[in-house]
């Protein structure tokens, strides 16, 4: 997390997180010797799946880990109806014991001495065991370890992002000037190379949200309601990790309250004559409006938002005055709830969050240059909307071609093609050969191409042997930064050059 | 505050029966001996002991305290979370004050395999384990 959330929030999550502990330890002692409800299973996979969100949105991702293989291990124990191996017991308890100690240090650091991987290796052998014990022959490791790669975010830090698609560029560019086996591996570089970067820069949303509709239905299952989780759209969108972190806490906590808070139990749910089956509806979608915003919404049809108890809430802390309560919207009412520390507070609502709340979530969206808002009726249901930026994926180019270029190349569609100026003749020095820049040769003249101006504000640039093609969208496959010369772009599946003329020689016009 | 003697010292030893812990502090170095089944009998027990160690330790300028696990058959994940609250306590100590644990276990006890490596990942630096 680049920005650290305020510390109010991380002192409430510490504090709401300490009692979580303590209740899944009771519980779960309850559990083993017999002497809770198995209600309390479901206390126990709430709590850990709380904690998990919290912690991974409060900047502690090494307490979301573990309590993710915590949950593991409970979901082996409850399969075994609690009659499980001593080791099992103790690695649960260990594992209760050791997040209690993680969360009172600082965020996102491990204490020193303090070794998780090696306890996260422990805690693994005893679920290989448990889980094979249960099933012989079953590859139990295989899934641990996929589960643990779909944990671990793939973050570069924007330098380094930088720097290899910087070099990824160079290279694919070198590729283009060998020959033979040597082009081949330079070739293969690059693929590796700009896939990294591709996973680095742009995660699709996509992944991210297929991810929590499994988990939704597995929550839902859990807590033994009767959910029909829909996935509404694909979206093909991308977002850096920044912001793809954020969507991802958003879903957790969105989903969760949803399905926990939200739905209703079945009874209920025939009480009220709604369907027995309650929906919830994950969709993703481009905004339309221009921009590059794009819109998460979860959406659910159960009991709503006690508006009522959110207006008496609001007067009894002096947020509002009752005059004020009595008038305001529910959108305004809805704002309340991400002020600090209401939506943890005890209102009847279906984003009654527990633990950082909807605060929270609101600071992690907004760090990531989004917004949040909600929306709902009662007894019909809450939208929550999530708005994010996304990532540059496309953009509008103008295609070049140059005489004897081994590839097409493309400038931004912010450069527009001059007309009526006085060209410079060919060999002025104003006039670039891209080429040249790129180091890459010619092999012919082109008959029809003559020197062509491209025009930004009062920038002004000549390419040499050059005309105009038309203009298209381009794929960024492997971003770089604007400081550099080119980019490998896509057009049509077609790998291309994305020149950035500003950093030929650019006469720069004087101010009017 | 020196070594108060064997007779002070033998008032912390505990034994409920199936459970028993004894200590002897040797200068600098503190040998407890744990044996048994370590059970919900042994749960209040074992928390007064490690706490009356703690301060015996430090009391003592003990600088460390090794701990033979070899002849306890079973322990109790509750035991286990007062043998973390120890740890826990030790780390707490600021240097010089601190004194090592070296833990001597049973290679054969499956549990102890496993709870003891996981209990060193709480502080690497302060526990050592022998089998």
């Amino acid at each position: 997390m680049t920005v650290p959330l305020p510390a109010t929030i991380i002192t409430r999550f510490r504090t709401s997180s300490a009692e979580k502990v303590e209740r899944v330890e009771t519980a779960w002692l309850g559990l083993l010797e017999g002497r809770a409800e198995t209600s309390e299973a479901a206390l126990v996979r709430r709590h850990l799946h709380t904690l998990k969100g919290d912690a991974r949105m409060v900047g502690f991702p090494e307490v979301s880990l573990l309590c993710h293989r915590l949950e593991d291990l409970f979901d082996v124990a409850e399969t075994r109806l609690f009659q499980v191996p001593e080791t099992v017991d103790l690695m649960m308890t260990m594992g209760m014991r050791f997040i209690a100690m993680l969360i009172m240090n600082k965020p996102g650091a491990a204490p020193a001495g303090v070794d998780l991987d090696g306890f996260i290796r422990e805690l693994d052998s005893v679920l290989i065991e448990a889980r094979q014990s249960m099933h012989p022959g079953v590859d139990s490791e295989a899934r641990i370890s996929l589960v643990g790669e779909c944990e671990r975010p793939n973050r570069l830090n924007g330098r380094a992002r930088d720097r290899l698609g910087t070099a990824a560029t160079k290279v694919f560019l070198e590729a283009e000037s060998a020959t033979g086996a040597t082009r081949e591996r330079l070739r293969e570089a690059w693929t590796a190379l700009s896939e990294t970067v591709m996973d680095a820069t742009a995660v699709p949303v996509d992944d991210i949200v297929e991810r929590h509709v499994r988990a939704a239905k597995e929550l839902s299952y859990s807590l033994c309601k009767e959910v029909h989780v829909e996935l509404v759209s694909r979206s093909g969108l991308r977002v850096t990790p920044e912001v793809a972190e954020a969507v991802d806490t958003a879903l957790l906590h969105l989903v969760r309250n949803a399905i926990d808070h939200g739905i209703e139990p079945a009874g209920d749910r025939q009480r009220k004559q709604k369907a027995a089956t309650a929906r919830l509806i994950i969709k993703v979608s481009e905004m339309n409006d221009g921009d590059d915003d794009a819109e998460l919404s979860v959406s659910d049809d159960g009991r709503g938002i006690d508006w009522p108890r959110v207006r008496l809430l609001a007067v009894e802390r002096g947020i509002l005055s009752a005059a004020a309560a009595k008038d305001a919207s529910t959108a305004e009412l809805g704002e309340l709830l991400f002020q600090q520390g209401f939506s943890t507070a005890d209102v009847v609502t279906d984003v009654s969050g527990r633990g950082v709340g909807l605060d929270a979530v609101k600071v992690v969206v907004e760090q990531a240059g989004g917004g949040i808002t909600l929306e709902s009726t009662p007894d019909r249901g809450t939208v929550a909307r999530v708005t994010f930026p996304h990532a540059h994926s496309r953009k509008a180019v103008r295609r070049l071609s140059i005489a004897g270029s081994p590839l097409p190349i493309v400038v931004e569609a912010s450069w527009r093609i001059g007309r009526d100026v006085a060209e410079p003749r060919v060999d002025d020095p104003l006039v670039q050969d891209v080429l040249d820049a790129l180091g890459l040769r010619g092999n012919t003249e082109m008959s029809d191409a003559s020197t062509i101006l491209l025009e930004r504000g009062r920038e002004r640039v000549w390419i040499r042997q050059c005309r105009h093609v038309g203009d298209a969208v381009a794929e960024r496959v492997c971003a770089t930064p604007a400081s550099e010369l080119a980019e490998i772009v896509q057009v049509d599946s077609t790998e291309c050059v994305l020149v950035r003329p500003e950093h030929l020689g650019v006469r720069r016009l004087p101010s009017p | 505050m020196s070594n108060t003697g064997a007779s002070a010292n033998q008032a912390l030893d505990v034994d409920v029966g199936t459970f028993s812990a004894t200590q002897k502090l040797n200068g600098t170095t503190m040998q407890l001996v744990f044996t048994g089944e370590a059970d919900a009998a042994a749960l209040t027990l074992m928390e007064t002991f490690l706490l009356g160690i703690h301060s015996l330790a430090q009391d003592n300028g003990v600088k460390e305290v090794a701990l033979d696990l070899r002849k306890v058959s079973f322990m109790s994940s509750s035991c286990f979370t007062k043998m973390i609250g120890w740890v826990t306590r030790v780390r707490e100590v600021p240097e010089p004050g601190r004194y090592r644990i070296r833990i001597q276990s049973s290679q054969s006890s499956l549990w102890q395999r496993r709870s003891l490596h996981a209990l060193q990942c709480f502080a690497t630096e302060l526990i050592t384990i022998e089998s």
